[in-house]
């Protein structure tokens, strides 16, 4: 070696040392994605670091386009690559060859394929059945130990008070799916109208129990309405989108279970009072229309118009000139003979030539032999009085 | 009938005997008819207040006691 070397030199140096190094060679490295740059080459710079420290990371083109995720800051994932030194930048480098989504990172991947798949099925496009108006009985699923059952029921109580059925099961743990599965099939033989299932809050590893496929497809199925009141309004789980209604928590399941009591008692009340506000406008309503109709009568009537245009002809009689006198009396005349016209259409002045009017039961005119039948009761009209008679014959 | 069908008439009656016009006859069948819905209703509403929740366990149904409910666990 000489007394000296030049930068290159001893870069490639260190490069040599450290590619030469067998355990460098394939390294499976975790950490948290920080500064990530993903250049138009398609290559992707990063730093991957832990709580104490960090590491330049770079991925080939070639690898990076063959990610099945997008791969952003933040993520926690899983590197399996070698170590190398960049001589220009006289940096060592990690450089990746594969990159996995690490714990959550990991699951939430896997969710967002199950999602995926299930939308693609249709199953979440199934018609979500309809939240009763007033459940019959309602087939709480949850833990039977938890503030669920008391915080779901005693709002039920508050608000309108239905038969609650508690259906006890696992809601977390390896075992849950199935045990809440189990539970649901139990209340099929209860006449269950609405199904609530929850959980009250709790961490995001509880949530799992309400992505599992399993439950999510046999949730579809179901031709019950389901509430669901798993967690937070954060934590969205795949049994959200295969029920009637999401709730928040418990107490908001029973808000949605079944309306206000309270506010049902203010409306049938007001409705009631309406009914006889309605009616009692009626009455008045007819009473106003009966005098207004009197009024009308009495003002029409035609032997009154007459009788008023005689005596206005009359008096005009006094005052005008005697030349006059003749029209006037051709014009009483004229209003005399209106008036024995009317008097004698009128039918009941025929009753006193000895003509009779023949009514039925109901006391309407019969004005043809097809409208009697023998034996009928049938009311005369004659002059003085009526007649009640029985037909004996109908003779055509 | 279901509550909400009773709710519903009563709510159609109601707007009926509202809109109408409509004969004596009729809007007295119509107040009786709204009155008894409205009867009807408020005992339904009155009986809710005895309704009972119960546990099934074991194939057994228990009734549930809120009062008697371990505080400490929940």
């Amino acid at each position: 070696m000489s007394e000296y070397l030049t930068v290159s030199k001893l870069n490639q140096y260190i490069k040599s040392l450290i590619e030469s190094e067998f355990s460098l060679l394939n390294v499976v490295v975790i950490g948290e994605v920080s500064g990530l740059t993903k250049h138009y080459t398609g290559h992707f710079y990063f730093t991957l670091k832990d709580e104490n420290s960090q590491i330049k990371c770079m991925m080939f083109s070639t690898y990076a386009s063959k990610l099945d995720f997008s791969l952003e800051n933040g993520m926690k994932i899983l590197i399996k690559g070698y170590v190398g030194v960049y001589d220009k930048g006289g940096t060592y480098q990690l450089y990746c060859r594969e990159i996995e989504l690490y714990g959550e990172g990991e699951y939430l991947l896997k969710l967002e394929k199950l999602k995926k798949k299930l939308s693609e099925e249709g199953i979440f496009d199934k018609e979500k059945k309809k939240i009763p108006f007033l459940p019959n009985r309602i087939g709480l699923i949850t833990s039977s130990t938890g503030a669920a059952i008391y915080d779901y029921i005693s709002t039920i109580k508050k608000r309108f008070n239905v038969e609650v059925y508690v259906f006890p099961c696992l809601v977390q743990g390896i075992n849950a799916p199935k045990s809440i599965i189990d539970a649901i099939k139990k209340s099929f033989n209860y006449d269950i109208d609405l199904l609530v299932i929850t959980r009250g809050g709790g961490s995001k590893e509880d949530l799992k129990v309400f992505n599992d496929e399993s439950l999510i497809r046999f949730v579809s199925d179901i031709d019950i309405p389901l509430i669901s009141a798993i967690g937070h309004k954060i934590d969205t789980t795949l049994i959200d989108y295969v029920s009637s209604f999401n709730a928040i928590t418990p107490t908001d399941a029973a808000v949605n279970s079944v309306p206000s009591l309270l506010e049902l008692k203010t409306k049938i009340e007001a409705l009631s009072k309406n009914a006889d506000r309605l009616l009692k406008r009626k009455y008045e309503e007819l009473f106003e229309r009966l005098s207004s109709l009197a009024v009308i009568i009495e003002k029409n009537n035609i032997k009154n118009l007459i009788k008023k245009n005689i005596d206005r002809v009359l008096l005009l009689e006094k005052r005008v000139d005697l030349s006059f006198k003749y029209k006037i009396n051709s014009i009483i005349k004229k209003l005399n003979l209106i008036n024995d016209k009317i008097n004698y259409l009128n039918p009941y002045n025929l009753l006193k030539s000895g003509y009779g009017l023949i009514n039925n039961q109901d006391n309407k005119l019969i004005t043809s032999i097809n409208d009697v039948y023998e034996n009928q009761e049938i009311i005369i009209d004659i002059n003085g009085g009526k007649i009640k008679a029985i037909v004996k014959e109908i003779i055509k | 009938m279901s509550f909400e069908d009773k709710l519903k008439e009563l709510e159609d009656i109601v707007s009926k005997m509202e809109s109408e016009q409509l004969e004596l006859e009729e809007s007295i069948d119509l107040y009786k008819k709204a009155n008894e819905l409205a009867k009807n209703l408020s005992d339904e509403l009155n009986n809710s207040l005895k309704k009972m929740s119960f546990i099934v366990e074991n194939d057994e149904v228990k009734e549930l006691d809120l009062d008697k409910m371990d505080k400490k666990d929940i």
